[in-house]
């Protein structure tokens, strides 16, 4: 029988490191997290458009993979779209049974109860503390109040942001529950995830707003982890998206990665990971699994890539590996405790290594839903874009209510680079 | 209240944009004359390793500064490093301070320094008397001259 305590093994990893210096006992945390409840109330209106929906399903699948229970009061409207993990026709009967399947012992209920924060989509009723949710086709707010605005949009951008958003102060609303479990302070000072929060993604990606690139043909992606899962979690709830993926992957899923694996369900414990991939497949996106690692001397055996490349590896030498290889267009995903970055390179660019240069020590990665969920968010929302532009985007996702929480940058060659990458030999030149 | 004499800003801003390169963090100490406890009027650049999540001293830059400083009748006042985006303390920030005495300020600039020189967005913490940190305005501990 596994235990909550193992699901959310990375996930009191690393709060305990954010918050209590490593010092705090992480079953304790996990206790707590699965002791905390928030209400999530949606309206038909705003919950049966894409953008309220997705909102909904991702605010719900990320708070649930914290191990922190669920109140569900929503109308039990169509789904929109019938894609992993969920598996029933209708909104709450999805995401009850999803519910039942993630972190052992977690509370998802439909009664009223006692809550340690509601969020209250679209213009669903609630109280003037309430954390109000509005999600469009390509921005997400968050605002305590009760002035209410209903989701509205046809794409699923700003779901997904807004969703992602409320995982993180969810967390929060877990704080005072998991100090008096581990008889600690949480640190102070720390970021806030708000609210309030505002995320416009067509600032990141103005193709977004303007026009996808819906064709993507065939894609590679090196890694079947939390990065990639998240990145397919979007792309299948992208209206019109014709994908063909070849993920390569080799190793079997665990219940440790329940906390952060988007398609991932607790059932899965022991599957292939690509087989559990290609179980999610649909019409517009196909998976073919490699059970294979992506390393210096195998790629050979994996070679040609695709035009495009995705990478979610943790190794930072898997991600020179693949650049080495030169794909026309290669997008890294990438997560530290608290921070999620994409990263996109193109020929005579800076290259994967000129941004990635340093290879992490191995041990044990302390990870958390939202943040791993961001970094494959971002690179879904790079794919159809369709931009060549190189990109450099850092998100805080515990400090979403702050200043600069979104940042981009253009990506720098590096005199140092550990490829000495054409890029990187002209700066020496120049 | 400490005074950053004129052009110390500019200075660090200038250390931490040369040696981040708009691609990794930096960190310069703000010193300033034992004599003078609320002055701070030289900015200096140890020796450290970065990346774009997080820089790492150099014991023997430190050790080196410290005896420059003593030396001089100097001290550090206050610890400024640079983020990519949103500024604050995280939790190698709370650990990795170099100094511990109750007033240090820790300054943290977002956006690798890159935008205009002065503290919009900066975040400053401050030493308490538990060893903690606390958050202050930064107008409301550093004036600029």
């Amino acid at each position: 029988m596994r235990t909550h305590h193992e699901a959310l093994a990375r996930t009191s990893l690393l709060l305990n490191q954010e918050w209590f210096a490593g010092e705090a006992d992480e079953r304790a945390i996990a206790g707590a997290l699965l002791a905390s409840t928030v209400r999530m109330v949606g309206d038909a209106e705003s919950l049966s458009c894409r953008a309220g929906q997705t909102a909904l399903i991702t605010a719900f699948m990320l708070t649930a993979r914290l191990g922190i229970g669920i109140e569900l009061v929503a109308p039990n409207v169509r789904l929109i779209d019938h894609s992993a993990p969920l598996r029933e026709g209708r909104l709450v009967d999805a995401l009850l049974e999803l519910g039942s399947d993630l972190i052992p012992g977690l509370r998802v209920r439909t009664t009223v109860g006692q809550v340690d924060e509601t969020f209250a989509f679209g213009s669903a009723p609630g109280s003037q503390q309430a954390v109000r949710v509005a999600a469009s086709d390509v921005g997400a707010e968050l605002e305590r109040g009760s002035k209410s605005t209903p989701c509205h949009g046809h794409l699923p951008f700003g779901g997904l942001a807004a969703g992602a958003a409320v995982a993180a102060v969810a967390l929060e609303a877990a704080v005072a529950r998991i100090e008096a479990a581990t008889g600690m302070i949480a640190r102070k000072p720390r970021p806030s995830p708000g609210p309030p929060v505002r995320i416009r993604l067509s600032e990141l990606f103005p193709e977004l707003a303007d026009g996808l690139q819906l064709d993507l043909g065939s894609v590679d992606v090196i890694s079947g982890g939390a990065i990639t899962h998240a990145m397919l979690f979007c792309l299948l709830r992208i209206p019109g998206v014709h994908a063909r993926l070849r993920i390569i992957e080799e190793q079997k899923a665990e219940i440790s990665n329940v906390n952060r694996y988007s398609l991932l369900r607790a059932s899965d414990d022991g599957v292939d990971k690509i087989e559990q991939l290609k179980s999610v497949e649909t019409d517009g996106v196909t998976v073919k699994g490699v059970r294979s690692l992506f390393t210096k001397n195998n790629r050979g055996t994996l070679l040609p890539l695709a035009e495009r490349v995705l990478v979610g590896v943790d190794d930072v030498r898997a991600r020179w590996w693949v650049q080495e290889e030169q794909p026309d267009w290669l997008a890294i995903g990438a997560t530290g405790n608290n921070l999620a970055r994409l990263t996109t390179h193109v020929a005579a660019g800076p290259c994967a290594a000129c941004t990635h240069p340093e290879a992490l020590a191995p041990g044990v990665i302390p990870t958390i839903s939202f943040v791993s969920f961001w970094a494959g968010f971002l690179q879904a929302c790079a794919l159809v874009s369709g931009s060549r532009a190189p990109t450099n985007v850092f998100i805080y996702p515990f400090a979403l209510s702050g200043p600069q929480a979104i940042a981009s940058f253009a990506p720098r060659t590096n005199p140092d680079c550990p490829l000495d990458c054409s890029a990187s030999a002209g700066q020496e030149a120049a | 209240m400490k005074r950053v004499a004129h052009g110390v800003l500019e200075q660090t801003f200038e250390h931490l944009r040369r040696c981040g390169e708009g691609r990794r963090e930096c960190v310069v100490f703000l010193t300033g004359p034992l004599e003078i406890p609320d002055l701070i009027d030289q900015a200096v650049h140890p020796s450290h390793r970065a990346s774009a999540g997080g820089y790492e001293l150099a014991s023997a830059g430190i050790a080196d500064i410290s005896t420059q400083l003593l030396a001089a009748r100097r001290t550090v006042r206050a610890q400024v490093h640079t983020h990519p985006g949103v500024a604050y303390h995280s939790p190698h920030d709370d650990e990795f301070a170099l100094v511990h005495t109750p007033g240090f300020l820790s300054l943290v600039i977002p956006r690798f320094a890159l935008g205009p020189v002065g503290l919009d967005g900066a975040f400053l913490a401050e030493r308490d008397r538990d060893g903690g940190w606390v958050a202050v305005p930064p107008d409301e501990r550093l004036e600029l001259c």
